[in-house]
């Protein structure tokens, strides 16, 4: 047993994991009694192709590309190993946050658990969302036609389908549900306060 | 003394926004000239409708605060209009052997729907007609990101809400659903088979009646 409390932040892509789990941070800290935080976002562990991320022929394009939306996708024996090392520590934080597609998915993440979260949002808003995003895109690296496309057939073979295999069935281990859309300094407040109460009990 | 039956047979076709409609009914019209017999259709467009210039008609309010025309709410097209003209294109001389009439709201609107002798719907799922959409409304390239993030407020504000509320319920009325991302060319040759055999026996009902 570790010393950490463990919140999993799982959800579809663009359903606004990443900002809950910011704002959950943010009222853990700044609450009372303020808590120490960390926050594991699953994205950094991705397999790279090197490494043996599992691939599939694109039928828009023909090419072999990553596919980011399975359950091996991530290195996740490595996830599990800091996880567990990083709340054992001497100086483990209070909660860690652990926020990605597959967390509630994959079986060794979902046992390391002790509150699972699901983030919901309506696959057409989180389509958008996450075309629209415009990470790192400046004058200098406008968004063509041809990326849209590019990421809107990313989206349909892979984000989707992982999005219907996977994530979206992950939800049945969820103890609770949020709203993508919803307002997160309120849903945030709650989830603190329900973290709160489970740490004075252990 | 009785009325003149109506001569043209009445297809519509509902669905969501980028769904497929307009280009089934193209599809359809053109099963239906060439296959036997051939038949003449003409394709009407409830777009071709909207009360957008009207003050009185219905509005929704963006995040910025700004108020748009809502087209997605059944009272965004003169139903009463499209009505009339069915009525008048589908009798007389000219009117062609099939009158298609497309339309988010054609199954909803019980005035046009009670006109139809055959009520087609086309379903696809929200995100891939979300993502059709906006290709369709950005349209120019380097994409305006300002842009793409109104039309997707657009979408989620008005066509979102008027799909769940009005659009996606209408199917119940539908006698055949077909996919938006079907094959059209394998699609509309069997509705057109459909359409004749139903012009064909509303043809011999009126002979018969005469």
């Amino acid at each position: 047993m570790g010393k950490s409390f463990i919140v999993g932040i799982a959800g579809g892509s663009a359903s606004g994991k990443s900002t809950f789990a910011a704002a959950l941070q943010k009222a853990l800290v700044e609450g009372q009694p303020p808590l120490t935080v960390e926050l594991v976002n699953m994205d950094r562990y991705f397999l790279p192709p090197e490494a043996g991320a599992p691939t599939f022929i694109s039928p828009s394009s023909g090419q072999v590309r990553v596919d980011r939306n399975r359950p091996d996708s991530a290195d996740n024996a490595r996830l599990v190993a800091d996880v567990r090392a990083r709340s054992q520590a001497e100086d483990a934080p209070d909660a860690i946050l652990i926020e990605g597609l597959m967390a509630l998915y994959v079986p060794e993440i979902r046992e390391l658990l002790d509150l699972r979260l699901f983030v919901d949002l309506d696959a057409d808003v989180r389509a958008l969302r996450r075309m629209l995003r415009g990470r790192g895109r400046g004058p200098n690296d406008p968004l063509t036609m041809e990326r849209l496309i590019g990421g809107i057939n990313y989206y349909r073979e892979s984000a989707r389908v992982g999005h219907q295999l996977y994530v979206q069935p992950s939800m049945a281990y969820a103890d609770l549900v949020i709203r993508g859309d919803a307002d997160f300094a309120r849903t945030a407040d709650f989830v603190a306060d329900i973290v709160r109460a489970r740490l004075k009990h252990r | 003394m009785s009325a003149i039956p109506p001569r043209s047979l009445l297809v519509g076709i509902a669905g969501g926004t980028a769904s497929g409609k307009s280009r089934f009914a193209a599809a359809l019209a053109q099963a239906l000239a060439e296959g036997r017999p051939p038949l003449s259709a003409q394709i009407i467009p409830s777009d071709h409708y909207f009360r957008n210039h009207d003050p009185a008609g219905p509005k929704v309010t963006l995040p910025s605060g700004e108020a748009y025309f809502d087209y997605n709410h059944p009272d965004a097209v003169d139903h009463a209009r499209l009505a009339a003209d069915l009525d008048r294109l589908s009798q007389g001389e000219g009117a062609p052997d099939v009158l298609i009439v497309e339309g988010l709201m054609i199954l909803y609107a019980p005035l046009i729907r009670e006109r139809l002798d055959l009520r087609l719907f086309i379903e696809l799922e929200a995100d891939e007609r979300a993502l059709r959409r906006l290709v369709r409304n950005l349209g120019q390239d380097p994409i305006d990101l300002e842009k793409g993030r109104w039309i997707a407020d657009y979408y989620t504000v008005s066509a979102r809400v008027g799909h769940i509320r009005y659009v996606e319920p209408s199917r119940v009325y539908a006698d055949l659903i077909l996919r938006g991302d079907g094959d059209f060319g394998r699609l509309a040759p069997m509705v057109a088979a459909v359409v004749r055999d139903l012009y064909a026996r509303k043809r011999s009902g009126g002979e018969s009646d005469g």
